[in-house]
């Protein structure tokens, strides 16, 4: 079983680069806010 | 993700719920996926090492990609609800959960089909208030 800190890292391989749409598109900032 | 946006987005409270749940049934179903590829890992070193670029590249993934890609930015909830829940989810939840758990059982892989067999079977539900919401059989809406 993997520890939990490990499943962050693991999950973000997962991500993609997107192609169809854009980042900005998918998370818009009146939603997802900004760093 | 997209069944997250149907849960904010949702025109009630009833279908936010449904919605919310159907989320966390997606999510089960990336944990225990990974998990599983994890796992498979373990054993042959390197399986799945090209899943990425497969998806990112491949040309027989791209229409699926393309359609998850606008879902991802459909922000109208009645048109993101039946491209997601009416069209899409049905068609891959068939193929990936049903079709690969019988074709992973046949090969001997008791465990992935298994694996498929369980989330399938939280596909069901989510059918079930799927069209009933697309052809106004609830209760609450069918007057």
């Amino acid at each position: 079983m993997l520890r939990r800190e490990e499943w962050l890292p693991l999950a973000r391989k997962l991500d993609w680069n997107f192609s169809y749409t854009t980042g900005q598109e998918v998370f818009p900032e009146a939603i997802s806010g900004h760093p | 993700m997209v069944a997250s946006y149907l849960a904010q987005m949702a025109p009630g409270g009833r279908i936010a719920v449904a919605a919310t749940f159907q989320a966390g049934d997606e999510a089960r179903r990336v944990e225990r996926l990974a998990y599983r590829v994890w796992q498979v890992q373990l054993a042959f070193p390197g399986f799945a090492s090209d899943s990425k670029s497969l998806w990112e590249r491949d040309a027989r993934w791209q229409p699926l990609r393309e359609v998850v890609e606008r879902l991802l930015v459909t922000y109208d909830w009645g048109e993101a609800f039946v491209a997601l829940n009416l069209v899409l989810k049905p068609a891959i939840d068939e193929m990936f959960l049903k079709h690969a758990s019988d074709f992973a059982l046949g090969q001997g892989d008791h465990l992935l089909g298994q694996v498929f067999y369980s989330l399938h079977e939280d596909c069901q539900w989510r059918r079930q208030w799927s069209q009933a919401l697309g052809t106004n059989r609830h209760p609450r809406y069918s007057g």
